[in-house]
């Protein structure tokens, strides 16, 4: 067994990596190379590897590739290593994504084009990369892992929006293609761990809704004012615990499916 | 006064901007705004063959859609853009402002459609497949609703599909870009609905044109036979549908773009509107 991981510097690929390397060897990926549109503060290599640092001194084995998901070149160059070091690859967890907020009227092409080729075109270049080996092999898991943008609107985020939605079209064509052979192909859709890019663009406070009676409050309220449970964030291991079990036995007939962890939010999804 | 001989028509004095409007659904939604009193209708093709898609409108046939509206009474401005260049699509909708005044009704039509298992689609597939059928989306958009916003209302109607809807087989590419064109319609429909303009997808199952009558689409529906011909097609796109139909007209896909843009649909916004001869009962929303 071995685990592939993209987006794993930090957030919920950071906590899923750390999760799955408890029982298997895990290939860490990220995408340090530079953007022009994103106005927060990107992970870094040492991010990336101080993941796989933590992973080794609790005993396991870990593989810190920092990698641009957006070069199908670089991302093959990345598995064929992950294969020499651990073998065959037989969980992939794509949470590579960034995000930029801005609405369509004012959108440049630099916004749009970074986040549809990192988050869409990008878990395309992984799937293409890990998943026929699987195939092969007759088994294996696959997970993406993506936001709540993907299941209704979003304003300021349709570019988001458009490359999650796309990613869930996606996952489940792929699920069809190859639901005969035994591999899985299922989707996390988790609310923000965090505040990161909340904080550092203010026009995506006012896209998740964070405005009205609570404005004056710190961010945390307005944005926990937002999810029927009232709090803020999703726990990163919230998100680590419903990847863990896709990957169990009793896992085994869940694929083409979208599980959402938004503290509440699912509850006004139409399906 | 009301004229009881000429009753008003839904888009009296409109105008409306239309891409991939050389034949197909483009061409049939262009004439269906022109029949119903569009002032101008303002269209573009890429009028040019890709290796990887079906039979694709020629510049002929650009010019002939034109003719046809114009036929209708409307001044139609017919030019070749490429939608994937945002510059050429700016420049297309800056020029019909600069020459109609405004921009009533936004049709992103434009698409293509090519067949391949995921692991054997060439990457430059993928590409052109996103690039068109949803950045063309994008790009249509991020041209045309400045000038909507400036004006402080408009309609966008944007072309999905029923692969939107659900996974297909060996279309992943297809599938991305058609779940992303509803995904961006929904978020412009939020960021656009305080000013009242709306903005909506449809999605249509297959529809008796080109993209559905050619042997690679053949093939997809129908694998295990050799040379499959229109009888064999009618009767494997019919069990797909709840309907006894195999396929539906671009009419009656037009008839959806002009309700989603008409009056009548004043408070239908970030709808993703089946017209799928009941195909769509079979989703879960």
């Amino acid at each position: 067994m071995v685990a592939l991981v993209t987006g794993a510097a930090r957030s919920y690929g950071r906590a899923i990596a750390l999760t799955l390397a408890r029982q298997r060897p895990v290939v860490l990926l990220d995408a340090p190379a530079p953007y022009t549109s994103l106005a927060y503060p990107l992970s870094t290599d040492d991010d990336l590897r101080s993941v796989a640092d933590e992973i080794v001194a609790n005993g396991g084995d870990a593989l810190a590739l920092p990698t641009d998901v957006r070069d199908l070149r670089a991302v093959q160059a990345a598995v064929d290593r992950a294969h020499a070091a651990f073998g065959a690859i037989t969980t992939l967890v794509v949470c590579a994504g960034v995000v930029s907020a801005a609405q369509v009227a004012r959108m440049t092409r630099a916004e749009w084009d970074e986040v549809l080729d990192t988050n869409l075109t990008g878990a395309f270049h992984v799937t293409r990369a890990v998943v026929p080996e699987m195939v092969a092999a007759g088994s294996g898991r696959v997970v993406f892992v993506t936001g709540p943008e993907a299941r209704r609107g979003f304003a300021s985020l349709s570019h988001v929006a458009a490359a999650s939605w796309a990613l869930i079209g996606m996952a489940k064509t792929v699920a069809l293609e190859v639901a005969p052979s035994g591999v899985s192909v299922n989707m996390v859709c988790a609310s923000p761990p965090d505040s990161l890019p909340l904080t550092s663009l203010p026009e995506l406070q006012t896209a998740v809704g964070a405005t009205g009676p609570q404005v004056g409050a710190p961010p945390w309220e307005q944005i926990a004012a937002v999810y029927p449970q009232g709090r803020p964030f999703v726990e990163p291991q919230e998100v680590a615990a419903a990847v863990e079990f896709l990957l169990t036995d009793s896992a085994a007939s869940w694929t083409g499916g979208v599980i959402d962890i938004s503290m509440g939010t699912a509850a006004r999804n139409s399906a | 006064m009301s004229d009881p001989t000429h009753p008003p028509r839904r888009f009296d004095g409109a105008v409306v901007l239309v891409t991939g409007a050389a034949k197909g659904q483009g061409r049939s939604h262009a004439l269906g705004f022109a029949r119903e009193g569009a002032a101008a209708v303002v269209i573009c093709d890429l009028a040019e063959q890709l290796d990887t898609a079906g039979r694709m409108g020629t510049r002929e046939e650009l010019e002939e859609t034109a003719a046809l509206v114009r036929e209708q009474g409307a001044v139609c401005d017919a030019t070749v853009v490429d939608v994937r260049d945002d510059a050429q699509v700016k420049s297309w909708a800056d020029s019909a402002v600069h020459r109609h005044g405004h921009i009533d009704v936004l049709v992103c039509n434009a698409g293509i459609a090519s067949y391949a298992p995921y692991d054997e689609l060439p990457l430059s597939w993928w590409h052109e497949m996103i690039d068109i059928n949803l950045g063309g989306v994008a790009h249509a958009m991020r041209a045309v609703v400045p000038h909507l916003v400036r004006a402080g209302r408009g309609r966008v109607v944007a072309t999905s599909s029923a692969a939107g809807r659900e996974g297909v087989p060996n279309c992943v590419h297809y599938a991305a870009a058609k779940w992303g064109v509803i995904g961006l319609v929904k978020s412009a429909a939020l960021e656009l609905g305080p000013i009242g303009i709306t903005v909506n997808a449809v999605c249509p199952m297959s529809v008796d044109t080109d993209m559905c009558h050619n042997d690679a689409t053949y093939k997809l529906f129908m694998p295990d036979i050799a040379e499959p011909t229109r009888e064999d097609a009618a009767k494997a796109f019919t069990v797909l549908n709840a309907m006894d139909v195999p396929w539906i007209d671009p009419a009656d896909v037009t008839e959806a773009v002009l309700f989603l843009a008409s009056p009548a649909a004043r408070y239908i916004t970030g709808v993703a509107l089946d017209v799928a001869a009941g195909w769509n009962a079979l989703h879960s929303a």
